[in-house]
């Protein structure tokens, strides 16, 4: 019998699974506090304590009781946030004035699902500025010791595939512009070039200290490991691909060379909107996996990017966010599950998720059709 | 020429430069309204063109919106009182609950400079904040930018409850999460899917509802 981690792993080699896998409980494909709170109470679960993944991003681990409810294949090696936990890691659904500044000095607060970025403390800093900024140490953000045994467990038991989160999302142009400002950002990469190569190389940098960190304690376990830096919007990308490849592909192809450097885990990027256009720059920087397949933003039709990209990508995501599972009836989630899998798992090549963590305007009773359709309908695949 | 070289500067995003060539061609005798509308305007749509069409993104039309904007900066006091390089006033804003306001940063940029008269009034902005703007501004358009789902409703809110009360009032929405079908839905009077996008609806309701009134997107095009 195919065990999970030989399932995700005969998937990701391009070959056709018994079933289609499916992950839950990720980085970017996990249930915000609110929805996680929902989904338990419809499964009876509401005694389990809340369990914040990110204080960021609002988003809840999942506990091991749903994980196996719903046969999901994946678990997730990620290390706690020293951060998080003295702004309140186990913080429940939060209330009243949110404002929380992060380890890079950025002011957030939170609002509904999100926290919404406030103030930029490199606004108006020259390179010069950057020597003395209170650059945050990844040493000192998370607990990267007291992972390596679970995850050693995990490895040894064989049963999962294991998926690495490095703690941060190694993101360097998104930490460049959440730092700076968006607008900012965008007039500096017309006007200020040197800026963006100084503040992009800092960054790097740590983000390097982190997956060292991260990749000494559980490097030889994990199956995948994850970076994300979002390129892209609803239509097109955020910058030109001219300016992708000037200022930000040098600072992501030396991280991910870096990373692969130091495991043998495929490489998942996740980057969410119309990211086709810088597809094969990534896959030239070294990206096995993509995620989430925004299959609702510009030229992300599943069958076009199998078709084209499929000998050299795995897909990891693609169920839509966007209006079927906040909008749909349970009729449309199955659809979509199937359609997903069809397109996209044909010969392997595809791992089942949200496109976007599941946030609380998603009926909990779509949840439980999305992972019953995909173990249903995940089976159904001919190898091409 | 050197309205060409206006032209050129906003094209070229050259901020610094283009201040100069404004007050060069003024020494010239050249109207403020012609450089206004035969360079500058030009100019802008022609990066809005160029951005619709996804030649150019995001960054680069922000800097062009920047360097026509320090040209207007030239422009503008000599332009006050003339009344007809005013096409008509718009409040805008980001919905309730929306921290998020790049587009509608634009789309504000890009409606002063098409020569509307713009009252900003930032990010999560309720109902009631919009209605006293219009009201005090005696504003023709209301234009309400949401970038979340979970702020599409906020938007929905504000359409109808401003729709109720004041039913002449034109509403445009936008926002990378919102279509024409919802736009529909809730009863807004117009819909982009990009900032140029709104300009040119914010052009054709004025053409539209305001007879007689000056249709900026019929000015000579000499480029």
């Amino acid at each position: 019998m195919t065990t999970h981690k030989e399932r995700v792993l005969m998937a990701l080699n391009h070959e056709q699974p018994d079933r289609n896998p499916m992950d839950l409980g990720g980085r970017q494909t996990t249930l915000s506090i609110i929805a996680y709170e929902n989904l338990k109470k419809l499964l009876g679960l509401s005694d389990l304590p809340a369990n914040v993944m990110a204080h960021t991003w609002q988003t809840s681990y999942i506990d091991e009781v749903v994980l196996e409810k719903f046969d999901i294949d994946t678990r997730h090696i990620r290390p706690a946030s020293r951060v998080n936990e003295s702004i309140g890691e186990h913080l429940s659904i939060p209330e009243s004035d949110n404002t929380f500044v992060d380890e890079w000095g950025v002011t957030r607060q939170v609002v509904g699902d999100y926290a919404n970025l406030i103030s930029h403390p490199l606004r108006t800093a020259t390179v010069e500025d950057l020597e003395n900024f209170p650059w945050p140490d990844s040493a000192d953000n998370y607990d990267f010791k007291a992972i390596r045994e679970p995850a050693k467990k995990l490895y040894e038991d064989n049963e999962y595939a294991l998926v690495g989160s490095l703690g941060s999302p190694g993101n360097i142009f998104e930490q460049a512009w959440y730092l700076r400002g968006l607008a900012e950002f965008m007039k500096d990469l017309i006007k200020n070039k040197d800026f963006i190569h100084a503040l992009m190389r800092r960054i790097l940098d740590i983000r390097k200290r982190n997956a060292e960190l991260y990749l000494r304690e559980v490097g030889e376990f994990i199956d995948v490991v994850q970076l994300a830096d979002d390129l892209a919007g609803q239509d097109n990308l955020l910058i030109s691909p001219n300016s992708y490849k000037e200022l930000v592909k040098p600072y992501q192809l030396e991280l991910c060379q870096y990373v692969k450097s130091l495991t043998k885990a495929k490489v998942y990027y996740h980057s969410c909107g119309a990211i086709e256009p810088l597809l094969d720059e990534l896959i030239d920087n070294g990206v096995e996996i993509l995620n989430p397949v925004q299959v609702s933003a510009a030229n992300m039709d599943t069958q076009a990017l199998k078709k084209r990209y499929g000998k050299n990508l795995s897909f990891w995501g693609a169920i839509d966010t966007f209006e079927v599972l906040p909008n749909g009836r349970v009729e449309d989630v199955e659809t979509e599950v199937k359609k997903r899998i069809h397109d996209l798992g044909t010969g392997g090549g595809y791992v089942m998720g949200p496109v976007h963590n599941i946030c609380a305007d998603v009926p909990p009773e779509n949840v439980v059709a999305m992972y019953e359709a995909g173990l249903k309908q995940g089976k159904s695949n001919e190898p091409r | 020429m050197s309205l060409d070289e206006i032209y050129d500067a906003v094209l070229d995003y050259d901020d610094e430069g283009i201040q100069d060539l404004v007050r060069q061609e003024l020494g010239a005798e050249t109207s403020p309204k012609v450089i206004l509308e035969e360079a500058l305007i030009e100019a802008l749509d022609e990066v809005g063109r160029c951005f619709s069409e996804g030649t150019i993104f995001v960054p680069e039309m922000l800097m062009a919106a920047e360097t026509m904007k320090a040209g207007l900066d030239v422009l503008r006091p000599l332009l006050i009182g003339d009344k007809s390089t005013i096409i008509g006033t718009a409040v805008i804003g980001s919905v309730k609950g929306d921290m998020h306001d790049i587009g509608k940063n634009l789309v504000a940029m890009m409606l002063e400079g098409a020569s509307f008269n713009v009252i900003d009034l930032g990010v999560d902005v309720n109902t009631d904040a919009f209605l006293a703007a219009a009201n005090e501004h005696n504003a023709d358009f209301v234009l309400m930018s949401a970038l979340l789902t979970t702020t599409m409703k906020a938007m929905e809110t504000s359409v109808r409850a401003i729709k109720s009360e004041k039913p002449g009032l034109k509403l445009i929405v936008g926002g990378a999460p919102v279509n024409q079908a919802f736009a529909n839905a809730i009863g807004a009077d117009g819909y982009s899917d990009d900032a140029p996008g709104a300009i040119s609806v914010v052009r054709a309701l004025v053409k539209s509802t305001v007879p007689g009134c000056i249709d900026a997107s019929a000015t000579a095009n000499t480029h």
